[in-house]
């Protein structure tokens, strides 16, 4: 299990945003594999791929061009196949409408981006340490919901 | 004494045995004979007034007719059926009608006159009865024989037209007529007698009469003819109608002033009445459409329902709305149609049941609605735009400025060691720039997001509410050694999202705004009142209110700020000394005016400062 590396799927139109996500990631003590889709519409293409490794761990960005995370998020929800992944809301937004909502939704996490690096680090580092955590136990992750 | 002639026995008892009184004179007028039933009459005993002159019975009044009445028999006249008084020997007046014939011998000499006297009183009294049934009678009555002269008048023709009885009767009539119509009216008097029956003068004319001072007045006047023994004669039965003509005048002086087109109907849809508007909005002259069928006022489409409507009004007449709901429409003469309100009176009235329709053209009114909700909904979606511009660029405005923060941050981690202490200090000063903006920023998406229209309203305890909003406060209230006191707490009608943010930002004016050197000290504390209660002049006296008091010993401000204090980016310090973006109080106003209450701010200067808000429990 150790050995397991989470994979996780970072879908954000922000390059600069993947980019400090991605070295932030490397530099943490769980072994991650990172991938990252541009947009909404890339992030289903990824995973209806067929025969694709579904990733452990989902962060999405709110607010894309094309098709926004809501609507990604609802899509993703509908289907049981996706069950098992941990959804996180990665979104620059404070609006308590749209916690809400995408709680409503199915999203298991929100985190707003910070703006301070250091803060940041800390933040991803808890979603991921709390999504490894439960990764191996039967959980229901219709339960879980957390605020950063 | 004088000499009998001689007379046949047989002759005189038959004289004896008339009902008429017969006298015998001489020329002289000395009565030779007199019969049973002339004694009899004048009351005088058997052979009392032979010898003596007739001009015993003449009332005083009258002894001129005598001298009259014996000259035409010397002219060899016959006097028949003159009706006149005598008196008897009791002075008392007897109506007779008197015939006379001259009284000859053998030779044809005339040697005397014989009377014939006939009582007439009975039939006197009779006409007596007939004049006190014309008194009795509330219309100036006026006889005239068929050459048009007045043979009888009432008290009320008297008074009337001015004039004394006696200088009516002989006149003709066409004396209380104004000279303009009395040409036609002999025409028309000869008419009436060739075919005489009961009738209105002159239906549907305006018919007048003139008083003895000349000035004239309006009259109707109905006929009958008069059939007695005496020949034809016609009564007229004339009314003064000037009272009647003059509410005829202020009903039409109402009609015409009426705002709306007034249209008077009766029961057969037939249009009796219009008013000067109905012309100005149909387009019509009233000579057009008088008369005519009331449906030519309606399109053609709505004739078909309109029929029976109106007799359906006619069954169950009270004033209501036509139509109430739908959309009326009136047509004009041209063709073109035109939104209309119609309200229905019924009028009763001496020609029957009659409905007024009073009919208002609402294309203006529609117009109006119209363009305002045009209005309403351009200014709404601008609302809407503008909502939505603070949200993106406020957003937008974020992305650029946590990247700067973002990567700033990065540089001083990776170069800790090679930057210069100066450069250190600079990348310190832009981050502290970058976080202020990221709090301007924040605090704009805040206040943009409290312009929502659709916000729901909930009655809670606020009380918990509170607590948790101070929760937040945990590291500054330790930090200062802040109290903050909350006294109990009721139910309020809120938008929950923003009540907590109202309470977020006075709690933190308050911890922020506090004297250095003292420990702030807060006090939050509640009341329900009638709005009468609270002098506030703002608030509606019957509602009732909850009065949320948030007090602080702070530094207070002068109360001249008190309201710039609530503007969008008014501040009253520097950032030096309190850091701030001016927005916190403008938010706190907007959610109180989306609570549809007031807020009022009491302070002294270093003594501390008091907010007052007042929510409604209730709004409509």
């Amino acid at each position: 299990m150790e050995n397991t590396p989470l994979r996780i799927l970072l879908t954000d139109d922000d390059e600069d945003d993947r980019l400090i996500f991605k070295e932030i990631l490397e530099k943490m003590d769980i072994h991650t594999v990172v991938e990252t889709a541009n947009n909404g519409i890339e992030l289903m293409d990824i995973l209806t791929e067929p025969n694709r490794q579904l990733p452990h761990m989902l962060f999405l960005d709110l607010n894309m061009p094309y098709k926004d995370g809501l609507s990604c998020l609802k899509e993703i929800r509908s289907n049981e196949k996706f069950n098992d992944i941990t959804i996180t809301i990665y979104s620059t937004s404070t609006s308590q409408d749209d916690i809400d909502k995408t709680f409503r939704n199915g999203a298991n996490i929100y985190i707003t981006k910070p703006g301070n690096y250091n803060v940041l680090k800390r933040v991803l580092a808890k979603a991921v340490s709390q999504t490894h955590l439960k990764q191996d136990t039967t959980f229901n992750r219709s339960n879980f919901l957390l605020k950063i | 004494m004088p000499q009998l002639p001689d007379f046949p026995v047989s002759h005189l008892s038959i004289l004896e045995s008339v009902k008429d009184a017969v006298f015998a004179t001489d020329l002289t007028g000395k009565v030779f004979y007199v019969n049973k039933a002339a004694e009899k009459l004048f009351k005088y005993q058997p052979g009392e007034l032979l010898g003596k002159d007739i001009g015993i019975i003449f009332p005083p009044g009258l002894r001129h007719e005598r001298k009259k009445l014996i000259e035409n028999i010397l002219w060899g006249e016959q006097i028949e059926n003159y009706e006149t008084e005598r008196i008897d020997k009791g002075k008392r007046t007897l109506y007779v009608s008197i015939n006379l014939s001259p009284l000859t011998d053998e030779k044809g000499k005339l040697i005397g006159v014989t009377k014939v006297l006939r009582d007439i009183t009975g039939k006197k009294r009779s006409e007596g009865k007939f004049q006190a049934l014309l008194e009795s009678a509330p219309d100036a009555m006026v006889i005239v024989n068929k050459f048009g002269q007045i043979v009888l008048v009432n008290a009320q023709t008297e008074k009337l037209f001015g004039y004394g009885r006696a200088s009516l009767v002989g006149q003709e009539v066409e004396k209380l007529i104004p000279s303009r119509y009395s040409h036609h009216h002999a025409g028309h008097r000869k008419n009436f007698f060739e075919n005489p029956k009961t009738r209105e003068m002159g239906a549907g004319l305006e018919l007048f009469g003139i008083r003895k001072d000349g000035s004239e007045f309006p009259v109707e006047i109905s006929l009958s003819p008069l059939k007695i023994e005496d020949g034809l004669f016609v009564s007229a039965a004339i009314r003064d109608i000037s009272s009647r003509k003059k509410s005829e005048a202020k009903f039409k002086g109402l009609l015409e002033s009426a705002p709306d087109a007034m249209v008077i109907v009766d029961k057969k849809g037939l249009i009796q009445l219009v008013n000067a508007q109905t012309e100005i909005l149909f387009e019509y002259n009233r000579e057009e459409i008088i008369g005519q069928k009331v449906e030519i006022l309606i399109p053609d489409r709505f004739k078909g329902v309109h029929t029976p409507h109106r007799k359906n009004f006619f069954a169950e007449p009270r004033a209501r709305a036509m139509g109430a709901g739908l959309e009326l429409y009136g047509i004009k003469k041209n063709g073109s149609e035109f939104p209309v309100e119609i309200s229905l009176s019924p009028i009763e009235t001496e020609e029957g049941l009659l409905v007024s329709a009073a009919i208002r053209d609402i294309t203006d009114q529609k117009k109006a609605a119209g363009e305002l909700k045009e209005y309403a909904e351009r200014l709404e979606n601008s609302n809407k735009e503008l909502e939505q511009f603070a949200y993106v660029a406020s957003h937008d405005l974020q992305e650029p400025l946590r990247k700067i923060q973002l990567f700033a941050g990065r540089i001083i981690d990776l170069e800790d060691r090679t930057l210069s202490k100066k450069a250190k200090s600079y990348f310190s000063l832009m981050q502290g720039a970058a976080n202020r903006m990221h709090t301007l920023i924040e605090d704009l998406l805040a206040f943009s997001r409290m312009q929502g229209s659709d916000n729901e309203f909930e009655k809670i305890d606020i009380k918990t509410l509170i607590e948790e909003e101070i929760s937040a406060f945990e590291v500054t209230i330790r930090e200062k050694n802040a109290v903050i006191e909350v006294g109990e707490l009721c139910e309020v009608n809120i938008i929950t999202f923003q009540f907590r943010q109202l309470i977020h930002n006075l709690i933190s004016n308050a911890l922020k705004f506090s004297r250095p050197g003292e420990s702030p000290h807060i006090r939050i504390s509640n009341k329900m009142e009638k709005g009468r209660n609270l002098g506030l002049k703002d608030l509606q006296p019957d509602v009732n209110y909850c009065q949320i008091t948030v007090k602080d010993n702070g530094i207070g401000f002068d109360e001249k700020y008190s309201k710039k204090l609530f503007e969008l980016f008014h501040r009253l310090h520097s950032n030096d000394e309190y850091p701030g973006t001016g927005i916190g109080l403008a938010i706190v106003k907007k959610i109180v005016d989306n609570h549809y209450g007031f807020i009022s701010v009491k302070s002294k200067l270093n003594k501390g400062t008091t907010f007052d808000l007042y929510i409604p429990d209730n709004h409509k």
